[in-house]
């Protein structure tokens, strides 16, 4: 399921994230910068208390779309590699739902990709997540 | 023709299965195939209005012709779902 080539990561993981995978894979001879982004599962939604999370994602259909993301990012920036790691299903308060690891020749490009990476990520990436609240549960994308 | 329909998150929850094989008349599109799930899950109907396609791992813009063994899904909008 995984993609794994000279330039770039994704895999989808049902276990917890190891971000030394992602920084390790675009630590990087000819890179001035290497950055790396967590989103983590926060204890509240608009001040209302989560429990955690649950993340379901489509798969296969996901990992087509990181991939488009990370061609077009290849494209737009000077990035040498770049690793994208999202895990599924329930995730505790404080855990990392995702991490993004980017390295660049110089650090602009660093900052700019990984901002370029998650916004797009959320925007059409088919990955789902469940809020639970206790009482009262809500799905919303990511 | 046989379509799957592969569904999550609240699809998943509302209609209560993963998976569904739905058989559809040569040159049906994917807008008939949304009529016929606001007609059989009327519990997801609200959703379907604000939700997106993807036909074989593409979203749609359009109204494709449904071809035999395509692989449907509903993308669900950035909220909504479980009351």
């Amino acid at each position: 399921m995984a993609i794994d080539n000279n330039f770039y990561y994704i895999d989808i993981v049902k276990i917890p994230i190891d971000v030394n995978i992602a920084l390790n894979f675009v630590n990087d001879a000819a890179s001035g910068s290497t950055l790396l982004f967590n989103g983590t599962v926060r204890d509240n939604e608009d001040g209302t208390p989560v429990k955690f999370l649950y993340y379901e994602a489509y798969e296969e259909m996901a990992i087509k779309e990181i991939d488009k993301l990370i061609r077009a990012a290849f494209e737009k920036y000077d990035l040498n590699k770049i690793a994208v790691i999202h895990r599924t299903g329930k995730i505790e308060i404080g855990e990392i739902s995702i991490s993004i690891a980017v390295s660049s020749p110089h650090r602009d490009s660093s900052y700019t990709a990984s901002k370029f990476l998650i916004d797009n990520i959320k925007e059409t990436v088919p990955i789902w997540k469940k809020e639970s609240f206790g009482e009262y549960e809500k799905w919303k994308r990511i | 023709m046989q379509i799957k329909l592969r569904l999550f998150a609240a699809f998943k929850d509302l209609i209560g299965t993963s998976e569904l094989d739905l058989n559809f008349k040569e040159g049906d599109t994917l807008e008939d195939l949304k009529n016929y799930l606001t007609t059989h899950y009327p519990q997801i109907s609200h959703l379907l209005l604000i939700s997106k396609f993807a036909v074989n791992m593409e979203y749609q813009d359009c109204n494709p012709v449904l071809n035999n063994n395509d692989e449907v899904t509903i993308i669900m909008p950035v909220s909504g779902g479980l009351k």
